[in-house]
């Protein structure tokens, strides 16, 4: 398939755990985001480490039921996120960056929980059930226990697609590289075919389970190299 | 003291706590933080590794800086993915970050999370990794730039991330260590809390913003910026963006930010 629509009205149902690539203002799968508001989805759970744009759009098409992240923010406040942080509508649950990873990290292994070496002593855990203080079975030291977090979908954005269909990236891969190996399924929007060398790409064509082409697919955040973020864009989400 | 003036006290301050063999990470978030590393590099730490949203020791201003990782390319010599900055955190080959907490406690716990205000909860967007570093790296400087007991309480409404140090699996963290507020700069240790020095001098003065005991004897002024800090903030950062993070400059500087980006009449 590569249709964008298409892709997703398959791969996406109502109430599925979506994660979302990229980090900040950097390749969000904005097409894609884009896409599943245009299908009407409801009832989604929306992961992203670092969310930008892409929580803004989906919180705006009264998609998603519950958001989890580390935070989020555009060139400055997101305002609906602000909005569901403050109501409690969508239910936000709240994570620090490293956990958020464990949690993936944890996905990874096919373990059910990670031992985190941090976050001990503090509130998180009363607020994210994913969480729990616990005593290593080795040494007794404090841990944080951190529950596989397993998307349904992972939904990433690229510049470039070799010819063999591994994803080439020219700027930080930050998590994608760990959405791809978790989510059950896997679509990649890209830009543009590119002939570099098929060892080098980011990820493997064996993680990727859709490619579809998407040219400014991560408009308004940025795609290196072929454009950066659009400030006016990014006001009028 | 003018607010402006508070701006360069502040960076100065953070840039002391800057170790030659200092291996720093620092966000474009954190515009005071960020001017305050590459003060360091320019003064007494210039073996001081600084981590720009991961590109390393960039030679460039604090205006190129907050253009972004991607526009520093040519001025440094390597990036550091994000996830590997994360493992550099665990392994302590980072070590030292600057927090912006809303609050801090006198045990040096942080809320970036929620406070009550006015009988309701307000949230924040997001703590990102303030849950994770004081418990991986070895040393932690807060910093907030509005020095009142709400921002700086008995005890944290929230706890996003604890005071005090541990140690783990062979590594020793002593957790938070300093902050720097808009009046002064505070030392957490086993003693408690302890002002190291008030930037009017006013150590009483400041002792009655503070929401927590605060062991004020012999704390003298904090010393202003020196010649060479001064220059060096001139070179780095000749437009005051380091004052992007000071509520009553803040409109200024965005104006500044937005014209230097886009040009006059920029939005």
């Amino acid at each position: 398939m590569t249709d964008l629509r298409e892709v997703l009205a398959d791969a996406v149902a109502d109430g599925a755990l979506v994660a979302t690539g990229g980090g900040e203002l950097r390749r969000k799968p904005m097409a894609a985001v884009r896409t599943l508001a245009g299908l009407g989805r409801r009832e989604l759970r929306l992961a992203t480490m670092l969310g930008s744009a892409d929580v803004e759009a989906l919180l705006a098409a009264e998609a998603v039921v519950e958001v989890h992240s580390a935070g989020v923010a555009l060139e400055g406040l997101a305002p609906r996120w602000r909005e569901a942080r403050q109501t409690g509508s969508p239910r936000v649950v709240e994570w620090s960056e490293g956990t958020f990873v464990a949690a993936l990290q944890a996905a990874a292994l096919g373990i059910d929980s990670q031992p985190w070496p941090a976050g001990l002593r503090t509130d998180l855990p009363a607020i994210n059930p994913w969480l729990k203080e616990a005593a290593d079975p080795h040494t007794g030291a404090a841990v944080l226990a951190v529950r596989a977090l397993v998307p349904d979908v992972a939904l990433l954005h690229v510049p470039t697609v070799d010819e063999e269909g591994n994803a080439h990236v020219e700027d930080d891969l930050v998590a994608d590289g760990l959405l791809a190996r978790v989510a059950r399924r896997v679509v990649v929007t890209y830009e543009r075919r590119t002939d570099a060398d098929p060892a080098l790409g980011a990820i493997n064509a064996l993680w990727i389970t859709d490619l579809v082409q998407a040219p400014g697919g991560a408009a308004p955040t940025a795609c290196a190299p072929d454009y950066g973020a659009d400030s006016e864009g990014l006001r009028s989400l | 003291m003018s607010a402006g003036s508070v701006a360069d006290t502040m960076v100065c301050a953070l840039a002391r706590e800057v170790h030659d063999d200092d291996v720093v990470g620092v966000g474009l978030g954190t515009p005071l933080a960020l001017c305050a590393c590459l003060v360091a590099r320019e003064t007494h730490a210039p073996r001081a590794a600084v981590l720009v949203g991961g590109a390393v020791s960039p030679a460039a201003t604090l205006l190129e800086c907050l253009g972004g990782p991607a526009a520093l390319a040519g001025r440094t010599p390597g990036y550091v993915p994000h996830l590997d900055t994360m493992d550099m955190a665990e392994r302590q080959a980072m070590t030292l970050q600057f927090l912006r907490p809303a609050q801090v406690d006198g045990e040096g716990a942080a809320n970036t999370s929620r406070v009550e205000s006015g009988g309701r909860i307000v949230r924040f967007p997001g703590g990102l990794a303030t849950g994770d570093v004081p418990n991986l790296l070895p040393r932690i400087v807060y910093y907030h730039t509005a020095h009142e007991p709400r921002a700086l309480p008995a005890a944290v409404g929230f706890r996003t991330a604890a005071g005090g140090g541990i140690e783990r699996a062979g590594y020793r963290t002593e957790g938070p260590v300093r902050l720097v507020t808009d009046r002064c700069v505070i030392a957490f240790g086993r003693g408690g809390p302890r002002l190291v020095s008030a930037h009017d001098g006013d150590a009483e003065a400041v002792a009655v913003a503070t929401g927590f005991a605060l062991e004020t004897r012999d704390a003298p002024p904090t010393p202003p910026p020196t010649a060479a800090e001064r220059e060096a903030l001139d070179r780095i950062d000749p437009h005051r963006l380091r004052e992007l993070e000071l509520r009553e400059l803040r409109t200024a500087a965005e104006g500044r930010l937005r014209e230097l980006r886009h040009g006059a009449g920029g939005r």
